[in-house]
């Protein structure tokens, strides 16, 4: 009779669209396990570049407590969700979000202080940058810093290859006594702005030019 | 219809009379479900010819109201046939002399060598007025014809009117026994009695061409005998060459059925 | 009387059969005077004749007492009775005591026999009329001489004679004589010979002339007897001329003759002027000679103191010998010719004879005499006639031949004696009366009138030897009577239907009635009124007499009474009016007249002479018409239209033998032939002519019309209706009711519950709802197609049931009757009572009809009951099916409740499928939409609606019931459960493969690397320092 074939058929369907429910919230939390993991990655290397900042002194302390709160919070309940197998998206997204935020406040510190720390060797190495005998080297390292001053290091390693380009531009800069000694600073910037004249050349200069091996670098026009 | 100074409208047939009486033989209805019923429609149109029909009806006693409904008159098996029917009803109608229809019935049967000739309706009426009954019209004469020829008094052919009161004759010897005797003068006064509209035309000394050849008809078909016996007194029928009794001194009804 | 003997005397004597010439005696008694001659003077047709009596004409000129010559010529046409009249004048002569002196007068009566010359002598010789012994010898030499040659011996010799003369012709005044010759060569040669004396030929004509055939007078003027025709040979002469005659023959015919049109006339002329010769060589008498003769007689009787009166009966031969007899006649006595006899002649011309004679002997003859039919006709002659005649049958032989000798001859007759015993008509002759008898005035004269050739021979024989032979074997054997037999020139008597039916209608044999009619209508008044003495106008003695006193007669009636005739000048039948002695025109009678003339007769010869019925057309259609509006079909309680009907679909009358090909056993109207079906036909006939009844016997015609009407009614009304009519129900009427009804069924039209008075209106008004609905069950479609193809009677079927139900205000037959509605609504309720008590199921009661008539309904009807069989027997089993089916689905006693489940289980099956997110028809879903309550309602419903009905319900209860389709609703409900069903289980095995399916879902190391993060995380967090 019909009766009893439409009951079968009707748990049949219910157990099914269990199972079948059961295995797709399997799959999301697989899913979302990968999407946490993402976030995670990012936030450990996230910390681990705060740390490094601090510590080799670029910057003071980013986190703020709403930042570290949103963070802990955001870990916490995605920890409670992994646990239970009940992790979604939602969760996942939040903990994103923090860490997105985390992002932000690093990479505005960064801004300001690389800013600060670059722009002097950038315009520095940009006027010295025809004197030199590596040209090429410094416009290297100029871009280098450009690039920094605009990007916030990714990981510990690239706040260090950071911090040797700085050191290397200052170094050069010092090679040339060009911020120590303002006339050649001067004199520099005329040449670079063609408004050096042959009443420039005072014998400082001359003999700066003569100790750098630069006199042949200077050419003469009308 | 069957009034003094009456109309006699062709739209109530002996048929149409007999189908209302019918209708109310184990039922009583109103005019309005008279119509519906005889119309066969919920939604009659009041049709003359219904309503003429009832009105027939009742002036032959047939139906009266009661109650605000039409109820049968009569006794059922009068209605059992149409041939009971008529003979129910001829005596009724006959007995009123003073309408127009027996009237004009009465002129007829008086009347055949005027009959012979004529051949349209509106003769007859022109006819009958002159005779006296100046009502009458031609649309009355298409009514009366009806009526008359159904009560056995004619046959129609082709617009004339051929005078033969054999059916009506037969009806009105039902009742009497069978063989029964009558010399003609007991005829006539019988006939004066039992048929009134032929009364004015008949006498001892002769009868109508109508009331004579019905006669025999009926001789033909063997339900009389005419016999005529030397010297007693005789009537005379209307006189036809070819037959071999042009009057008769006495008649016997053989079995009228 | 002895009546043989008389009809003998008749054969003998009175009227001679073979023509010959009566005895003189009879002769003089039967003779009737001629009146009214012409008479001519000269010879000269132009001048105005005088009018003499045969009295006058003989005294004046036959007496001749003043003795001078005279030529009278008789002339008159074939049988006028012109030789009668000489006949008689010679008779009359010779009986003639005072004036007849045979020693003074010689008279010679040439008779018609021996018309010839010849003969004539030979009569002259044997009568002794010649004396003179010379004379004599010459006389019998004339006679002898050419009687001893045969016709063939004497045309040779006539045409050897031709050629003697030729070859002897020395002349050469018209030929040479050496081409006369060759002329008579030619003429010799045995083919020529043999051409020219065939018959019609020169010879033959030639031999005509001199014996006695010649039609005109040969004079020595007119003697030609060759023309050039005669020369023109056919082929075969030529060929057998050119073949084998001789060489002079050939040469003249080829060269000279032949072709040659001048020459061939030359010679005809030629031999033509040896003509007179020629005969006179062959008859061996020249004109002259049979001049001679007569005038020698003419001599030789002056000399014996003797004149001469020669009556020449008939003169038919113009040879040259007559012709010379003529002339020897004509000559006038006295003068130079005064030893000659006066000579008076009489001589009878055939009027076709007599322009030749008038041409040649204009001048010798002195008198002319006209016998004209005003001499011999005419009543009172007739009937004068028919009185001698009858009378010298009556006498005696002695009585005639003492009466003639006797000499009484001028004005008395010998009396037969012979009277009946009773009145009867006679004739005054003289001072006596003589009988008509057997015969009367109105007999003679009508018979007279029929003659196609009236002429006294005629008369006598066709007439009077025709009927009075048969009337005196009558007589003399008393039985086996035909007279008054109806002669062969008149082809039917008809007497009026009044008399014709009073005959008809007579106990006798039909020989006697034929008589009857034939004495009544020739005889008598044309009627067969009686009073004391006679019947239709004929004495009763005479009627016993012949054997017809059985026969009484019908009582007379007044002429004066209207519906007995008022158009004397209309009649069809007049009077009998004597005949015309003047011939005068018809008068114009109309082209209507004549066509009802035609019917008259028409009918007439059907009935008296087995003729085939020509007008039948017209008469089936009065007959038919008659009937129809006869019968008060609708105020008699039958239904007027079928009537009507039944006329117009053809075969409605037939009439025994008539032209129109009608089948007898199919027609409703029989016709046979009767004299009552006569005498309707001719009422029917005389009304479409005269318009009304105011026609001669009309009255009659009413009542043999009515009659026949109210004797056959019943039968008329059988045949049309059968036993499908009834007086309070029709049959037919409630199987048309019957049939609506079961055809609205099959259509699946809702009508059961109506009340009596809701079916009659559906039934009899409305159309049939014909819905093109399909059944499971395949023979309910088969019967609703067969009934759309019988949409024709179907359609005729409510029609018939529709205006067989009106009431009708007219005359059927007569004009169409309006459409109002107004219908015998009791009747159709009756029928509809009857109809339902029955269930609408009367097969049983078709079977008891056995009338032919609307046979074709009751069998429409009965097959409809054996379809609808077929139809719910197959319902049935379908139906039981479904049930079961359903059974099986829903439980063996399926309840609402059990159907509520099912519905719900439905439903959140649905539920589940969308769950599942498995996807379904949502047609078939939406089958079980709806409010539970009413699709349990529904589907548990049918189920048991048809359970109950099949238990309980009568065949077409069933019908109707299953009109409402319930078995194709549960079929649905059925086919959508099964599909439910269907899909159902389809789904359920796949789940049920997709919950085994599932396995290992998450891995766990991946959930520990997480955590372990997490929580490194957590800790590094939880030691972070903040900004300030």
């Amino acid at each position: 009779m019909i009766l009893e074939k439409l009951q079968k058929v009707n748990s049949t369907l219910l157990d099914s669209v269990n199972a079948t429910s059961n295995k797709h919230a399997a799959e999301t939390f697989s899913i979302q396990l990968g999407m946490l993991n993402n976030s995670t990655t990012q936030l450990e290397q996230l910390l681990n570049l705060m740390e490094a900042m601090y510590e080799k002194g670029i910057t003071s302390r980013i986190v703020t407590a709403e930042i570290k709160q949103a963070l802990q919070s955001a870990v916490d309940s995605c920890g409670e969700k992994v646990n239970d197998h009940s992790l979604d998206s939602g969760t996942v997204t939040a903990l994103k979000h923090a860490v997105d935020l985390c992002k932000g406040a690093v990479a505005s510190i960064w801004k300001e202080v690389a800013d600060k720390q670059c722009t002097p060797i950038i315009e520095s190495l940009s006027s010295l940058k025809g004197l030199l005998a590596n040209k090429t080297a410094a416009e290297t390292l100029i871009d280098s810093l450009q690039k920094s001053k605009d990007n916030t290091p990714t990981s510990v390693s690239s706040l260090d290859t950071y911090l040797s380009n700085i050191e290397k531009g200052k170094k050069i800069i010092e090679e040339m006594h060009f911020d120590s000694d303002p006339e050649v600073k001067a004199f520099i910037g005329k040449v670079q702005a063609q408004r050096a004249t042959v009443s420039s050349l005072t014998p400082h200069i001359l003999e700066w030019l003569k100790d750098n091996n630069l006199t042949d670098k200077i050419r003469l026009r009308f | 219809m069957f009034k003094e100074n009456d109309n006699m409208r062709p739209g109530p047939t002996p048929e149409r009379v007999l189908a209302i009486c019918r209708l109310l033989e184990n039922n009583s209805y109103n005019q309005g479900e008279l119509y519906k019923l005889s119309q066969l429609s919920d939604d009659p149109t009041s049709e003359e010819a219904v309503n003429h029909s009832i009105q027939v009806a009742k002036e032959l006693d047939l139906i009266r109201e009661e109650n605000e409904k039409y109820v049968l008159a009569v006794t059922p098996s009068s209605l059992e046939s149409a041939k009971s029917f008529r003979r129910m009803i001829a005596p009724v109608i006959f007995a009123r002399s003073n309408s127009t229809f027996f009237k004009l019935t009465e002129w007829f049967i008086a009347n055949s060598d005027k009959v012979l000739e004529l051949t349209k309706f509106d003769e007859y009426a022109a006819e009958a007025s002159k005779a006296g009954l100046e009502s009458v019209t031609e649309n009355d004469v298409l009514g009366w014809r009806f009526w008359m020829r159904f009560l056995g008094h004619a046959y129609q052919y082709n617009r004339t009117l051929i005078p033969n009161m054999k059916i009506r004759l037969e009806d009105a010897m039902v009742g009497l026994p069978k063989e029964t005797h009558m010399t003609c003068t007991q005829f006539v006064l019988w006939l004066k009695e039992h048929v009134p509209e032929a009364a004015a035309s008949c006498s001892e000394t002769t009868l109508p061409l109508a009331v004579s050849n019905g006669l025999r008809t009926l001789q033909n078909e063997g339900k009389i005998e005419i016999i005529a016996i030397k010297d007693a007194i005789r009537t005379g029928l209307f006189p036809l060459r070819g037959v071999d009794k042009n009057d008769f001194s006495d008649i016997v009804i053989k079995e009228v059925s | 009387m002895n009546w043989l003997e008389c009809s003998d005397r008749m054969d003998q004597y009175v009227i001679k059969k073979d023509g010959t010439a009566v005895d003189v005696e009879y002769f003089m008694a039967t003779h009737v005077p001629f009146r009214d001659l012409e008479f001519l003077e000269f010879g000269d047709s132009d001048a105005k004749p005088l009018h003499l009596n045969e009295e006058q004409i003989y005294d004046q000129y036959i007496v001749n007492r003043s003795n001078k010559h005279q030529m009278l010529i008789v002339r008159g046409t074939h049988g006028s009775g012109k030789s009668h009249l000489i006949c008689w004048l010679h008779n009359r002569f010779i009986s003639d005591p005072v004036n007849y002196n045979p020693e003074k007068e010689k008279v010679i009566f040439l008779r018609r026999l021996r018309n010839t010359v010849r003969g004539a002598v030979q009569q002259m010789i044997d009568e002794g009329v010649v004396r003179d012994q010379e004379l004599k010898e010459k006389f019998e030499k004339f006679t002898a001489s050419t009687q001893s040659q045969s016709e063939e011996e004497f045309k040779a010799t006539i045409y050897g004679e031709y050629a003697r003369k030729t070859q002897t012709d020395a002349t050469g005044e018209i030929f040479k004589p050496i081409v006369c010759k060759n002329i008579a060569a030619f003429l010799y040669d045995s083919r020529v010979q043999d051409y020219m004396m065939r018959e019609g030929g020169p010879i033959d004509r030639c031999y005509q002339k001199i014996t006695s055939g010649a039609t005109s007078v040969v004079t020595e003027t007119s003697d030609i007897i060759f023309t050039e025709e005669d020369f023109q040979f056919p082929r075969d002469v030529t060929r057998a001329i050119s073949k084998n005659s001789a060489e002079e023959v050939k040469s003249f015919y080829m060269n000279d003759l032949r072709d040659d049109e001048l020459m061939m006339k030359k010679l005809a002329d030629y031999l033509n002027h040896f003509t007179s010769g020629v005969i006179q060589g062959c008859a061996n008498i020249t004109s002259e000679n049979a001049r001679d003769l007569f005038v020698n007689l003419r001599r030789s009787l002056h000399r014996e103191g003797k004149n001469l009166t020669i009556f020449i009966e008939d003169f038919t031969s113009f040879s040259i010998v007559e012709s010379e007899l003529i002339t020897a006649l004509s000559v006038e006595n006295g003068g130079n010719y005064s030893d000659l006899c006066r000579v008076t002649s009489v001589i009878g011309i055939t009027d076709g004879y007599y322009g030749s004679f008038r041409d040649n002997f204009k001048t010798r003859v002195t008198k002319q005499i006209n016998v004209t039919e005003q001499s011999y006709g005419g009543e009172a002659f007739l009937l004068e006639m028919a009185a001698r005649y009858l009378n010298a049958i009556y006498a005696s032989r002695k009585a005639v031949t003492s009466w003639y000798q006797g000499k009484a001859v001028e004005d008395t007759l010998p009396l037969s004696q012979f009277q009946p015993d009773y009145d009867w008509d006679k004739v005054t002759i003289g001072k006596a009366a003589y009988t008509l008898y057997p015969f009367n005035r109105n007999s003679i004269l009508r018979l007279y009138d029929k003659l196609k050739v009236k002429t006294t021979r005629n008369f006598l024989t066709y007439v009077i030897q025709h009927f009075f032979e048969r009337f005196a074997d009558g007589m003399e054997y008393k039985d086996n009577w035909t007279f008054p037999e109806l002669p062969p020139y008149i082809e039917s008597v008809t007497l009026q239907p009044p008399y014709a039916d009073s005959v008809e209608g007579a106990p006798l044999p039909d020989s006697d009635k034929q008589r009857l009619k034939v004495l009544f209508k020739l005889w008598g008044d044309e009627t067969t009124e009686a009073d004391e003495t006679t019947i239709g106008g004929v004495s009763k003695l005479f009627l016993k007499d012949i054997g017809l006193d059985h026969f009484a007669g019908i009582e007379k009636v007044g002429e004066k009474h209207p519906g007995n005739g008022q158009n004397p000048e209309k009649k069809p039948q007049a009077k009998p009016s004597a005949p015309d002695t003047v011939n005068t025109p018809p008068p114009q009678i109309s082209k209507k007249e004549m066509t009802f003339r035609r019917k008259m007769q028409d009918i007439t010869a059907w009935f008296e002479e087995k003729k085939t019925l020509e007008y039948a057309s017209d008469y089936n259609k009065w007959v038919g018409d008659f009937v129809l509006q006869g019968i008060a079909w609708q105020d008699e309680g039958l239904p007027g239209d079928f009537a009507l009907q039944r006329r117009n679909s053809g075969n409605f009358v037939d009439i025994e033998d008539s032209k129109l090909d009608t089948s007898r056993d199919r027609a409703v109207i029989i016709m046979n032939r009767t004299s009552e079906s006569r005498t309707v036909l001719m009422g029917l006939t005389m009304l479409d002519f005269y318009g009304n009844w105011s026609f001669e016997n009309a009255a009659y015609y009413q009542m043999v019309m009515v009659g026949w009407l109210e004797k056959n009614k019943n039968a008329f009304i059988n045949r049309i209706f059968g036993d499908a009519v009834g007086s309070k129900e029709h049959p037919i009427l409630t199987w048309y009711l019957a049939a609506e009804y079961l055809q609205r069924l099959l259509y699946g039209e809702k009508i059961s519950a109506s009340s009596d008075f809701e079916l009659a209106k559906k039934l009899v008004l409305t159309k049939i709802p014909e819905k093109g609905e399909k059944h499971i069950n395949t023979s309910w479609n088969d019967v609703i197609t067969y009934l759309t193809n019988q949409s024709t009677i179907r359609t005729t079927m409510h029609t018939n049931l529709n205006s067989g139900s009106k009431t009708i205000m007219g005359i059927i037959g007569e004009r169409k009757s309006g459409d109002v509605r107004f219908f015998r609504t009791q009747e159709l309720l009756n029928s509809i009572v009857h109809l339902k008590k029955k269930h609408w199921d009367i097969r049983d009661e078709l079977a008891t009809y056995s009338s032919s008539q609307y046979k074709d309904v009751r069998d429409f009807l009965s097959q409809l009951y054996v379809k609808i069989d077929t139809v719910i027997n197959e319902e049935k089993k379908i139906a039981k099916t479904r049930l079961k089916s359903f059974q099986n689905k829903v439980g063996d006693e399926p309840t609402e409740e059990a159907y509520l489940d099912i519905i719900s289980q439905i439903s959140q099956f649905y539920v589940n499928c969308a769950t599942a997110h498995e996807s379904y028809k949502s047609e078939l879903k939406m089958k079980f939409e709806g409010t539970p309550d009413t699709l349990a309602k529904t589907a548990v419903g049918t189920y048991t609606n048809i359970k109950k009905a099949l238990a309980n319900y009568g065949e077409l209860d069933l019908l109707n019931f299953f009109s409402g389709k319930p078995v194709e609703t549960l079929d649905e409900i059925l086919n959508n459960l099964n599909a439910i069903e269907e899909f159902a289980s389809t789904l359920e095995e796949k789940h049920r493969k997709l919950i085994g399916d599932s396995g290992q879902l998450v891995d766990p190391f991946l959930v520990e690397a997480a955590l372990s993060k997490l929580e490194e995380l957590s800790n590094r967090l939880e030691a972070l320092e903040v900004a300030e």
